[in-house]
Formats: C-alpha cells, sequence, structure tokens
C-alpha cells in the first residue's frame, strides 16, 4: 500500500472542501430537486464520504489521537445528514448506517469482530426500515443487497484500518529510529570532531587544510599564533590575505604542484611570523583525497626548526675547524718532520765524508725543526682542551686579570722597552680564569711581537662601555695589518710573517677560548705601520 | 734564449729549512740556474707583477719555473696561483706546487688553479733528492736550456 505524504493528504483535503462547498450550493439554491439532480447529489455525497475515509487512513509518522479524528468524523457526518435532511426533506439514513460501519471499523477491532460491527449495522438498518413512512417490502432487492453489504464494507475497512496502522508503526518506528541514529552520529561527529580538534591544536606544530583553490578549511591554534590571527577568522581566506604577495603565490604554486604531481612535498625555508622574529620553517604539504578518490586540496604541518638549523650550522662550523685542524696538523706538522729526515740524510753524507763544518750546520737545521715540532705539539695540546671545560667559571675583576697577564708577558715587554697603560671601569668577568688569563696573555704577546720598529712602542688594554655589551680591547701602537688579512690572522698555524717566532697558534688559541665563554674577537687597523686593536666580547661580562 | 743562459726559478716557500733543501738539491744536480726565493705569498706576487723592491727587470728576471708552497703566510698558495692564472703573460710560466699536504682536496684544487704539476715534499732525503732531479728534468724539457756541469749561479 502507497502512504501518502503530508501533501497528498492536503490535496485530498482542499479537494474535499470544493466538494463540499459543490453540495451546499446546489442542496440551498436547488428548492426542488429533480430527480436526475438528486443523482448528482447522490454521488457528491459518495465522493465525500470516500474522501473523508481517504483522510481517516492516511498513515502519518507523527502520532495524531485517533479518538479525535473519529469524533470529528462523526461530526462532519452528522452535519452533512442533517443539512440535506432540512434543505431537501430526504432521508439519508443509509449514509449514517455507513457511517457508523465506518467509524466502528476503524476502532482498532479484529475482522472477526468486523461481523459484529455488520450485524449491528444491519439491525441498525432494519429498525430504520420498521420506522419507515410509507414501509417498503420487506424483501426489496435494495435491502436484501445491502444487508450483507455491511458485512462486506465493515471486514474490509478493519483490514484496510489493520494495514494503516501497521504501517503507520513502521514509519513512526522509523522515525524513531532515525531520530535516534542521528543523535547517536551527531554524537559519535562530536566526539570524533573533539578529539581530532584535540590532537590538532595541541601539537606545537601548525597545521591546516586548504581545499582545491587554496582557501584554509582547517587551521590550528598554533598557526594562528603563527600569524597573529584568531584561527576561526582564516577559514575561507588564502594565504594572499596572511602573506605578502610573492610569497602567497609561491605557496599557491607549491598546493598545485602537490595536488598534481599526488606526492608529498617537503620545503625548508626561512620565515618571520607575526612577530617579525625570523625562525626556519620546513613545511610539509600532502594532498587530501575524498572517498571517490578525488583531490580534495591539501593538508601542510609546518615545524620550527630554528634550534635543529642553529645545531646544523654549529656542526657544521665544528666541521670545518677540526677540518682546518686536521689539514693544519698533517701540513704544518709534517712540514719539521721533512727537515729533519732530509738533513739527516745530509748529515750522514757530512759524517762519511768526515765534514764537521756541514755536519753542525746540518744539526742546527734539524734542532730548529725538532724544536718547532715540539712547541706546535704543545700548543696543539692546549687547543684541544680548551673546548673541555676543566675549571669551573668564577667571578672576577678584569683588572686583576689585566695585571695578572701583563706580569706572564712581561719578559717580551721590558725586552722590548714597550710601555704599558690599562684603562676602562670596573668591570667583573665570568668565566674560567686561567683560560682568560691566557686569551689577555696570547694579545699582549702578539702586541709585544709586532711592534717592529717603533721609537716609542705602546700597549694599551681596557674596556669600552659605550655599546649594548662591554667590549675588551687590546691596542698597540706597531706595525698593524694589511685589512686583506684581518679575517686570516685567527686560523690555526696562520702567520703573516715566516720570520717571527712563534706557531701560528696564539690567536686561535684566543679564539677559541673567547668563543667558549660566548663572545667573539676580531682584528682592526687601519693599515700597515698604524697599528692594531684586537677586540673581543665576553657574555656574561657586567660592569661593576 | 741562448742555451748556456742561466734561468731563473721562482721558490715561494715560507721555510728556511725547506728552501735550504730544493737549493742544494737543484746544486747537487749541477744544474746552472739562479733561484729568486720569497717567503711569502704576497712576495710572490710582487715579485711576479714587478711590485715594490721586485720592480727591476734586472735584478728580478721573469722566472722560467715557478715552484710554490701551498700554505703560505699572508695570501696562500693557490690565491697565488688563481692571480697566476688570471695574467696573460704569466701564465705561460709553468707553475708546480711543492708542499707537504698530500690531501687530496689540495691536489684536485691545485690543479683546478692551474698548476702544470703538484709535489708532495717526501719525508725522506734520497726521496727528495729524487724528486728535485725529476723537477730538473722536467725543468729542462720545458725550458730546453738548463745547462749542466756548472756551478749553478745562486741568487737569493
Amino acid at each position: 500500500m502507497k502512504i501518502l505524504t503530508l501533501d497528498e493528504k492536503l490535496t485530498i483535503l482542499s479537494f474535499r472542501g470544493i466538494i463540499f462547498l459543490i453540495l451546499c450550493f446546489f442542496l440551498l439554491y436547488s428548492p426542488v430537486m429533480e430527480a436526475k439532480f438528486s443523482f448528482t447529489i447522490f454521488n457528491l455525497l459518495n465522493i465525500y464520504l470516500l474522501s473523508n475515509m481517504a483522510l481517516w487512513w492516511i498513515p502519518t509518522p507523527k502520532f495524531t489521537n485517533p479518538r479525535l479524528l473519529t469524533v470529528l468524523f462523526l461530526f462532519d457526518m452528522a452535519f452533512i445528514s442533517w443539512f440535506i435532511y432540512v434543505t431537501q426533506g430526504w432521508n439519508t439514513d443509509l449514509y449514517l448506517v455507513y457511517f457508523v460501519v465506518i467509524f466502528m471499523s476503524g476502532m482498532q477491532i479484529s475482522i472477526q469482530q468486523s461481523f459484529l460491527v455488520g450485524t449491528v449495522a444491519s439491525l441498525l438498518y432494519l429498525a430504520l426500515w420498521a420506522n419507515m413512512n410509507p414501509r417498503s417490502d420487506f424483501l426489496n432487492t435494495a435491502l436484501l443487497l445491502r444487508l450483507p453489504f455491511f458485512y462486506i464494507v465493515s471486514s474490509f475497512t478493519v483490514f484496510f484500518a489493520q494495514q494503516v496502522r501497521e504501517r503507520e508503526r513502521l514509519l513512526r518506528q522509523f522515525a524513531l529510529d532515525a531520530d535516534k541514529m542521528r543523535k547517536q552520529m551527531i554524537n559519535k561527529l562530536e566526539t570524533i570532531q573533539s578529539r581530532q580538534e584535540a590532537i590538532f591544536n595541541n601539537i606545537p606544530d601548525m597545521a591546516w587544510l586548504k581545499d582545491k583553490e587554496s582557501r584554509f578549511i582547517a587551521v590550528n591554534e598554533p598557526f594562528g599564533k603563527f600569524c597573529g590571527v584568531c584561527p576561526a577568522e582564516l577559514m575561507g581566506k588564502t594565504d594572499s590575505d596572511i602573506w605578502p604577495r610573492p610569497l602567497a603565490e609561491r605557496y599557491r604554486a607549491d598546493d598545485r604542484e602537490v595536488m598534481q604531481s599526488g606526492k608529498r612535498k617537503c620545503v625548508e625555508e626561512p620565515l618571520a611570523g607575526k612577530d617579525k622574529k625570523m625562525c626556519w620553517l620546513e613545511t610539509i604539504k600532502t594532498p587530501i583525497y575524498n572517498n571517490l578518490g578525488e583531490v580534495m586540496g591539501t593538508v601542510g604541518i609546518a615545524r620550527d626548526i630554528t634550534g635543529r638549523k642553529r645545531n646544523e650550522l654549529e656542526l657544521q662550523e665544528r666541521n670545518d675547524e677540526l677540518t682546518s685542524f686536521s689539514y693544519a696538523v698533517s701540513h704544518d706538522l709534517k712540514s719539521p718532520l721533512v727537515t729533519i729526515t732530509t738533513f739527516l740524510g745530509y748529515l750522514e753524507e757530512d759524517l762519511k765524508e768526515r765534514n764537521t763544518d756541514g755536519a753542525a750546520g746540518n744539526i742546527a737545521y734539524i734542532r730548529t725543526a725538532a724544536d718547532k715540532m715540539s712547541r706546535l705539539l704543545k700548543e696543539l695540546l692546549e687547543l684541544s682542551r680548551v673546548g673541555q671545560k676543566t675549571a669551573p667559571y668564577v667571578e672576577m675583576p678584569l683588572s686583576a686579570v689585566l695585571e695578572e697577564a701583563l706580569a706572564l708577558a712581561a719578559g717580551h715587554i721590558s725586552e722590548r722597552g714597550i710601555k704599558t697603560r690599562i684603562t676602562g671601569e670596573t668591570v667583573t668577568l665570568f668565566g674560567d680564569r686561567q683560560r682568560l688569563l691566557e686569551v689577555f696573555q696570547n694579545l699582549f704577546d702578539n702586541a709585544a711581537k709586532f711592534m717592529g720598529g717603533q721609537p716609542a712602542p705602546l700597549i694599551e688594554a681596557g674596556v669600552e662601555l659605550s655599546g649594548a655589551e662591554p667590549v675588551f680591547f687590546v691596542r698597540d701602537n706597531g706595525i698593524g695589518i694589511d685589512s686583506r688579512h684581518q679575517a686570516k690572522i685567527f686560523g690555526l698555524f696562520e702567520k703573516l710573517d715566516a720570520a717571527t717566532e712563534g706557531t701560528g697558534l696564539g690567536l686561535a688559541l684566543a679564539r677559541r677560548i673567547i668563543e667558549a665563554h660566548g663572545g667573539r674577537i676580531w682584528a682592526e687597523s687601519e693599515g700597515p705601520g698604524k697599528g692594531t686593536t684586537f677586540r673581543f666580547t665576553l657574555a656574561n661580562a657586567k660592569k661593576g | 734564449m741562448p742555451k748556456d743562459e742561466p734561468v731563473t726559478i721562482l721558490l715561494v716557500e715560507d721555510d728556511p729549512a725547506h728552501a735550504e733543501i730544493v737549493r742544494r738539491s737543484l746544486k747537487n744536480f749541477r744544474v746552472a740556474n739562479r733561484i729568486a726565493h720569497v717567503k711569502d705569498g704576497q712576495a710572490a706576487l710582487d715579485y711576479l707583477f714587478r711590485k715594490g723592491e721586485y720592480s727591476n727587470p734586472e735584478t728580478s728576471p721573469r722566472p722560467a719555473i715557478i715552484l710554490l708552497d701551498l700554505r703560505l703566510p699572508k695570501v696562500d698558495g693557490l690565491e697565488v696561483l688563481r692571480l697566476i692564472k688570471e695574467d696573460a703573460e704569466l701564465i705561460k710560466i709553468p707553475a708546480l706546487v711543492l708542499t707537504t699536504s698530500a690531501a687530496e682536496s689540495d691536489v684536485d684544487i691545485a690543479y683546478a688553479h692551474g698548476a702544470v704539476s703538484y709535489l708532495v715534499k717526501p719525508v725522506d732525503a734520497r726521496q727528495f733528492a729524487g724528486l728535485m732531479e725529476a723537477f730538473c728534468l722536467y725543468g729542462r724539457d720545458q725550458t730546453g736550456s738548463w745547462p749542466k756541469g756548472q756551478a749553478a749561479g745562486i741568487k737569493d
């Protein structure tokens, strides 16, 4: 059986209204009803009744009180019957009996009970016949045909009503189930959503989802924080609303590439966020697909890798240093070895030829080379120790360190007749005292070594406090450094003048110590003959 | 160039002992030549480009061959090689690297900078002598004018 929808119910209702109006029109404006007219009214009344029945049995998912409906139906039929009787004087008893049959059949009764209904209707009809005036013959055809008809109508309508009730029950059950399922689904979706959001917003990385046109569908809190926007505000926006144009265009191109190739893309790039602080980001973009396998956008995750980059850079620096160290060792340590072995060969020849003068000269070369080698080894050992933190860091006044360093370098300073001057304010250093002493001592030694022919040699040392951090300096008025060589002097075994004493490790050692203390060192010189100033900083040095 | 004219070798070497070894080796093979010895990269460039104290072509003649250490004070050997290569005149002078480093990267980079040969200073007197002999043969080949059998006129 077809289940009528609400729309169909309304159609029947309006159809019924039209019939009702036509019926009223005929009854009111035809005072003398002829035989053919009465036939028309009879048919209209039948249709009206059928429409009433249809309305009655339309199953609806929404539960309506059947009693209310039956009462309405009762009043409706009683009103029509009364109206016909008043206007036309016709007896509508037959219709009233039909009404009783249909009414009772609709009262949720069984098929067996419908025979009782048929019997009641028959008895009712017989009673009406008995009161008929003038009374027709008992055995007329119409009467005899009507009696079984009541049984047929009652059993059919009961069956019909049962069917409708069943449908109605199913419909209601279905509606209930659907509602329950909907609630369950919503619940489930909400749970999934809250779980996903919990992950999405609590991962420290930035994450987002974009549709095919690169509009943001979802953005997590770290992303919003990085851009300085509330994540909800970014919905439906594109990269061009956040980033400068060239950058946004590149991101859009990346998205397209990922969607076209279907492959994940990984990019490392420096980028400044809302706080204008530059950081390194590693961005991974992956295409996402709907359940039909079509690309529906991209998912992106960006991670701050500034720390890793810094470590990489540091590692690279360390590696470079190690390379230059091993290079220097292989070259500079081998150099005296070449000298020693070669001159030993010459010495052997001298012994064969009993050439004592030549032998003495060759021995001198060997000794020089051996001395150089031992000095190199000693300083290399020194250098390798800088990286290891051996002594605890302590606070110490700068003036005490300077004085002690000057005393240690006094040999070189006094033998060249160099004047010294310590200037600057009171500053406290924090570090390995022995090492910091070495820094100053090396710088003093270096200054003394490169005085050249200066008639009034002077070394000044102290601290400048004009900048953001204290800058220490050791200044001389010696031979100076050509600007081209200023970076080279801090390298291992680098010597600008082959003739000067030393191994070329002093400044390299000073740089290593300073860098181990979180500072940096550089040399300034206006050129040859104009003196040199070494300046350096130290972390944790403070005034007072 | 006349056959008996002594040719000039430019030796760029910061270690005086090594310079002495080269000098003695060349003397041993009795090749008649002059050795112009400079102690650092800057001096080598000054010599080649005739600047400062080397501006007189009489006392500082064009070398026929250059023997260059890589690790040099002030300007290093590779830089010297690069500047030689850039000069249309100087590029004609064969530049040989003579150094202690046997590192592959050094060898590659030296050749890339235009060195014609790379000689590693051996840690053995006899080998050093052999190397120097090979160098002399090479030099004779290149210049065709290293008269043998005369005491060399060595200039520092």
